[in-house]
């Protein structure tokens, strides 16, 4: 039976994700490179109801449909570019434009990014927040010479660093390009643990220099904001927790009348 | 009384399908481009009586029943968005390929898929002028108000829209997209970029008829009691000897 139940639950489903999505923006009004969720909900209608009492003479006979509710039909992410934000800190990146940074984790897997706070560490590499590897444009690891006194990273993300010959004087050595990756339809990818992944069937994406073949300029100094537009985001919470409680309510009511008619003879 | 058992069962089916609706509505009132359903109430077939052995006729309503559904398409609220989404200025659908059909929609929010082609809904391929439009170029995704659509800053089609004749048929299938059988016109796209069409649902109608089911189903269903009640006494006492 229908009563109402699947379209108020539904809505309640699809609403408690869209919640979800929402909550995840807002929380990460601040994080630089983030994304923020694009979602879209699409109507479920059931078949019609035939009514034996007509005779089918029209083309669409008029038959009562009915509809189920809504579904989930999209949950993306909308790769619009945030604001730049000037940090001063010269291992600090931004890509303008499209792409993204590539990083290796300690097991060896690959992951996509456009949060571009990377430093130094121990061992003469570029890492990233967590650790893990930024590679260049033939996929291997940025990292100094040993006796490297002094690094920076130009526009275009050339890597020099600046070792001392015998002598006293430095000489500047290139370490290397950042590479940046590029995916013609970023959606496939898939969002975990902070970075991208490819998703399922899709190869590694392919590695190449800041400002070439579309991908967008490297710009040292400054971090990608996060795209999250508060305002925004906090009207649409407004709206879909007025929505949730409606179904709520659609469903409460549908549970009213089951109950009313089984207490009908009891 | 069985009669009259009956006719209080149409009511609260009608009361029913009236709360089926409404939730329906509700639960879609975040769905671009979604069009609310309007119930029709009808009256149930009058039986005709003749009274004792005379020639009089008595007219008696059997209930009521819900007629049909029709779409209300009246245009939805206007949300802004990102450069990616786009709202129909006035009357159209865009065209879209879903299930090997040509099918049509309102929905305006636009990506590419993971197969490189334009996509809206729930991932239906966005027809142009010649087909499903194939998008190269990596995002940000444009729609323009022309209707052109554009991927880091290169063109990659043109959207079709079109507008149904007096005489076709729109049926809501269950995908959440429409087919349109009958007359169709291509129209110049005239969008709204920037902003996508929300529902035309209007919260305040819909929890008034919620309320208004309730009741309704209440009425009914007091009825339906007091011919159960009614048939009880005749069976158990009218009877007793």
């Amino acid at each position: 039976m229908i009563f109402g139940f699947w379209q108020g639950a539904s809505g309640l489903q699809a609403g408690a994700r869209y919640l979800d999505a929402l909550a995840a923006d807002i929380s990460n009004v601040n994080t630089p490179g983030y994304k923020r969720h694009r979602v879209q909900m699409v109507e479920v209608e059931q078949g019609p109801l035939y009514r034996s009492d007509r005779v089918q003479s029209s083309p669409i006979p008029d038959w009562v449909r009915y509809g189920s509710g809504a579904v989930l039909g999209a949950l993306q992410r909308d790769f619009a570019g945030g604001a730049p934000m000037a940090t001063g800190v010269d291992t600090d990146l931004m890509l303008n434009g499209p792409g993204f940074f590539v990083l290796r984790e300690e097991n060896g897997q690959v992951g996509y990014t456009r949060h571009g706070a990377f430093r130094w560490d121990g061992q003469g590499h570029l890492v990233d927040p967590a650790g893990r590897l930024l590679l260049d444009v033939k996929g291997n690891p940025l990292t100094l010479p040993e006796k490297a006194v002094k690094a920076a990273i130009g526009p275009g993300g050339v890597v020099t660093a600046w070792v001392p010959k015998a002598g006293g004087a430095l000489e500047a050595v290139t370490v290397g390009r950042v590479g940046v990756a590029l995916e013609q339809a970023p959606q496939m990818l898939v969002a975990a643990d902070g970075l991208y992944r490819a998703g399922p069937g899709q190869g590694e994406l392919p590695l190449g220099e800041a400002g070439q073949g579309g991908r967008g300029d490297l710009q040292p100094g400054y971090l990608e904001g996060s795209n999250v537009d508060l305002a925004q985001a906090m009207v649409d919470l407004l709206v879909v927790q007025r929505a949730y409680s409606m179904n709520a309510r659609a469903l409460a009511n549908a549970d009213e009348l089951w109950s009313s008619i089984h207490h009908l003879l009891g | 009384m069985i009669r009259g058992i009956y006719t209080a069962a149409n009511g609260l089916l009608q009361a029913s399908q009236l709360q089926d609706i409404t939730a329906h509505n509700l639960a879609n009132q975040l769905t671009p481009g979604f069009k609310r359903s309007l119930p029709a109430s009808g009256v149930y077939p009058w039986h005709y009586l003749r009274l004792g052995g005379t020639s009089f006729l008595m007219g008696m309503g059997t209930g009521s029943l819900l007629d049909k559904t029709a779409l209300d398409w009246s245009q939805g609220t206007w949300q802004e968005g990102g450069s990616a989404d786009a709202a129909i200025l006035g009357e159209g659908f865009f065209a879209v390929e879903a299930g090997g059909e040509t099918l049509y929609t309102r929905a305006g929010r636009f990506t590419v898929g993971a197969d490189g082609y334009l996509q809206v809904g729930a991932g239906w391929r966005v027809l142009g002028p010649v087909g499903p439009i194939q998008v190269k170029g990596a995002e940000p995704l444009e729609i323009n108000s022309q209707g052109e659509v554009y991927a880091a800053g290169a063109r990659q089609g043109l959207l079709r829209v079109v507008v149904p004749g007096r005489e076709a048929v729109v049926e809501a299938l269950e995908n959440g997209a429409y087919r349109i059988q009958g007359p169709l016109q291509e129209k110049t796209p005239a969008l709204l970029s920037g902003y996508w069409e929300s529902s035309n649902v209007d919260p305040v109608r819909e929890m008034s008829q919620l309320l208004l089911a309730a009741r309704a189903y209440e009425g009914s269903r007091q009825v339906l009691k007091a011919q159960d009640e009614a048939l009880q006494q005749a069976s158990r006492d009218v009877g007793r000897v």
